[in-house]
């Protein structure tokens, strides 16, 4: 069963000059278990699609179903909050709070008592290889590649299941990159995580289970 | 919101310089609006204890000399006297543009007729009687002659005294009648001393002309009377019955009861008085009259300590003023100021009577007065005088038109008017724009404002800085408040997107992001109330005595007596700033911080978080 899907989502906005429509008629699902790529030209929407997905915007035709509810009837904070996380590009780590705060932080807004989130922060640095890191540092301190695996802990923090992931080793080198890719692709297969990456490297749309291409707002081609 | 405060401690050098800055901001906020509080207090409060008031006098158009003969000299003397073509009412002072707070008035004043209290000292008699005397020796009396006292017609205690022989001269005649002796004169004399040559006694008796009337009709013009100018007259059988022997009876009647008369001066507000203005002069017991006393014309008193002292009057007597006088020329002063009874105008009518009572009511004394001055004797008035009972005018209901001892022009003492503070010069303008040449030229106007101009100039100017220093402060606050929210609002706008793709709601992003701020802001904003405060607190209460104290001390002053009420008032205004201020600057930063934060949350997270790291 699909824990993930759009159903005919079409997505227009007003930019300074004139109307775009980011997204045309996108229909896509996603399964549990299953690393996903989304792959595409700049613009082509593949931003958009996830920014839909996360619930951070709302369809203006179309649906996002999530286990079968639509996204209006879950609500998308709540959405946020309980079904899908995401990693981005830059990381996006709190600068003023340290790693094990930032890491915390998904816990405490989901009120969990703070002497459990902050053990399981420090379980999820240690499962991302930051066990050794002091977790006081502030993510300034880190390198790209330790951030992104913090925000790869934080993303964890979360109960959600569903990790959606907006180019995470785009600012990685290569190295750092394979690290961040082979921590997603073992979420997926150990703990049943599905994960989706939107991405311009193929080498990563590789190891997808499933490929979605995007080109200027549509759903090209399911490799 | 402690999260949120912990995150703004993360960045402590911008978050202490500005709460450092917001703190010095709304220090500086508070104190000008502090200043500017106590200076308007003080400003509303000289407004209301300064008034401005005018007098005015009619200038004589030219004055000529009187001349009279002196016997003692040998010579003519001469007097220069003021010559006015005519009175000028004060009706010329309604004119457009003249804002009167008190219309201008012309006061005139009531004789009193007060047997049986204690009015003067003494008295005048001693040295004004009416004396019947017969001559030791036929003389022409160009000198003290030596005559002998058949009787006193006034002062009439004087007939106890037997053997009375006295020197009499009719000093102001220059060829006088002879007396011849053995035959009966009586005389109206003045007991002066004698500067004669080869002077037999120290004093003489010089004879006074007949007293002729001043009387005045209600329009002001002066009543002819038929009494001739004569020093003396013979006195036969049936003299007495004669309308000659008349006058000497009303004449010596008239003393008896100037002996006990006391002014009366009635008022329409006691503002009006030069000497109530300028505070020489106030209540000190008791009350002053209320608006309610004046315009119903209630018969009440106010009384002089010293004249209630002197009789044992005390607040809730009354007295009993019979009128018989309207002087509608001089102030009491003139002629009562200093207790001495000096007339200038006479005390018999057209018809050589002695005036009677026109009005006669219980006044009750609701307030006794103090003169600044020595034995009640106001020093420095020009309308004020010993004895003087203030009374209501409107409470005097019978027409005088037949008791007008005399009238004559405007005059500082007598007519004044009341303009609001610090419009001197508007009045003037419009004064002499409306008013014609003709007219002012006979008029000088005098404003006394107690020293508001410069007292309200400088406290203006204060106000001025005051201000300033407000406006200062609350630009500073206000420009702080925007760069503490730029920073810490408007430049967070990712952190606002991380937050929501993590799950928060619309309102916990507010508290996460706004509270801080506020309560950095809150905490400034009080410490810097409180520091302010008691740094102006402090500059109020310092003891500057001993630096100061012989050039500023309200100790002695005349104003002092009010200040408990200004005092009360500055410390409620700063009162209500003390929290005014800093509940507005919160709210404001609440308010700001908001509306700020809602903008973040308006804008697509997707846009700040998928932003591309080259």
């Amino acid at each position: 069963m699909a824990v993930l899907a759009a159903e005919n989502v079409s997505y227009t906005y007003q930019s300074k000059y004139q109307k775009v429509q980011a997204l045309k008629n996108v229909s896509c699902t996603f399964e549990a278990g299953k690393f996903y790529a989304i792959i595409g030209q700049s613009g082509s929407g593949k931003t958009t699609l996830l920014s839909m997905l996360a619930g951070l915007g709302t369809p203006s035709e179309g649906e996002i179903i999530v286990n079968g509810k639509t996204l209006k009837e879950i609500g998308s904070e709540r959405h946020r909050r309980e079904n899908v996380t995401v990693i981005y590009q830059s990381f996006n780590l709190l600068p003023t709070l340290n790693i094990l705060e930032n890491v915390m932080y998904p816990m405490q807004i989901s009120k969990k008592p703070t002497k459990e989130a902050k053990i399981k922060a420090k379980e999820l640095l240690s499962s991302v290889g930051l066990g050794d890191v002091d977790p006081r540092k502030l993510p300034a301190m880190l390198s790209g590649g330790q951030q992104q695996r913090v925000a790869i802990a934080r993303a964890l923090a979360s109960d959600a299941k569903v990790i959606l992931a907006d180019e995470p080793t785009g600012n990685l080198d290569t190295e750092n990159g394979k690290v961040v890719i082979d921590l997603l692709k073992k979420l997926v297969k150990d703990e049943n995580y599905c994960v989706i990456v939107v991405t311009h490297d193929l080498g990563i749309a590789a190891q997808a289970d499933v490929v979605y291409k995007m080109q200027d707002g549509r759903l090209a081609v399911e490799c | 919101m402690l999260k949120s405060l912990k995150q703004l401690l993360r960045t402590p050098m911008k978050t202490c310089l500005f709460f450092l800055l917001m703190t010095a901001a709304t220090a500086l906020l508070v104190l000008g609006a502090n200043l500017w509080a106590q200076t308007q207090a003080q400003i509303d409060a000289v407004e209301k204890q300064f008034t401005t008031l005018g007098t005015v006098e009619q200038k004589p158009n030219r004055t000529q000399m009187r001349t009279g003969w002196n016997a003692a000299d040998g010579a003519y003397y001469s007097e220069a006297e003021p010559v006015y073509d005519s009175v000028i009412s004060a009706d010329v002072l309604d004119f457009d543009g003249a804002n009167y707070l008190k219309a201008p008035e012309k006061r005139l004043y009531y004789l009193a007729d007060l047997q049986g209290l204690a009015v003067r000292d003494g008295g005048t008699a001693l040295f004004y009687p009416v004396v019947e005397f017969t001559p030791a020796e036929t003389a022409v009396p160009d000198h003290p002659i030596k005559v002998y006292v058949q009787r006193f017609l006034y002062p009439e205690a004087e007939n106890q005294n037997n053997e009375y022989e006295i020197y009499v001269c009719d000093h102001w005649t220059e060829n006088p009648a002879p007396l011849e002796a053995g035959k009966t004169y009586v005389a109206y004399t003045n007991v002066i001393v004698n500067h004669h040559e080869n002077a037999k006694s120290s004093i003489e008796y010089a004879l006074i002309a007949a007293e002729r009337s001043t009387q005045c009709d209600a329009g002001g013009n002066l009543l002819e009377s038929d009494m001739q100018a004569r020093t003396f007259d013979e006195v036969t059988a049936g003299f007495y019955e004669t309308e000659r022997g008349q006058y000497w009876l009303e004449l010596s009647k008239a003393l008896s009861m100037w002996d006990t008369t006391a002014p009366v001066l009635p008022v329409t507000d006691t503002a009006l008085l030069p000497s109530f203005h300028d505070r020489t002069v106030y209540v000190r017991e008791g009350r002053t009259f209320s608006a309610e006393d004046l315009e119903n014309g209630a018969a009440v008193c106010l009384v002089s300590e010293e004249f209630a002292r002197k009789n044992g009057l005390s607040i809730g007597d009354k007295v009993e003023l019979p009128l018989y006088g309207v002087n509608e020329k001089d102030s009491p002063h003139r002629t009562f100021g200093d207790g001495s009874g000096l007339r200038t105008f006479s005390l018999l009518n057209a018809q050589n009577r002695a005036y009677t009572p026109f009005w006669t009511a219980k006044y009750e004394i609701i307030g006794t007065y103090y003169s600044v001055g020595t034995y009640g004797k106001p020093a420095g008035s020009i309308e004020m005088a010993l004895n003087l009972f203030l009374i209501p005018a409107n409470s005097v209901k019978a027409d005088f038109a037949g008791n007008i001892v005399d009238n004559g022009p405007m005059q500082r003492a007598t007519t004044s008017f009341q303009i609001p503070n610090g419009t001197i010069d508007d009045y003037m303008a419009a004064y002499n724009r409306n008013v014609p040449a003709e007219v002012r030229e006979n008029l000088e106007i005098t404003f006394d404002d107690n020293g508001y101009s410069q007292i309200i100039g400088g406290l203006l100017n204060m106000r001025y800085v005051a201000i300033i220093l407000f406006a200062a402060g609350l630009l500073s606050a206000l420009a702080i408040l925007v760069l503490l929210l730029y920073f810490f609002i408007v430049k967070q706008k990712k952190r606002t997107a991380i937050e929501r793709s993590l799950g928060m709601s619309k309102n916990q992003c507010r508290v996460s992001l706004a509270s801080g701020v506020v309560v950095l802001s809150a905490v400034a904003v009080i410490l810097g109330t409180v520091a302010s405060t008691v740094l102006f607190d402090k500059v109020q209460t310092l003891d500057l005595t001993g630096q100061s104290e012989h050039t500023f001390s309200t100790e002695y002053s005349l104003w002092a007596r009010d200040e408990n009420a200004v005092e009360t008032e500055d410390a409620e205004n700063t009162g209500v700033l003390k929290v005014v201020i800093p509940a507005a600057m919160t709210v404001l930063t609440a308010g700001l911080s908001v509306i700020l934060v809602n903008r973040n949350l308006k804008q697509e997270p997707i846009e700040l978080l998928s932003a591309r790291v080259e």
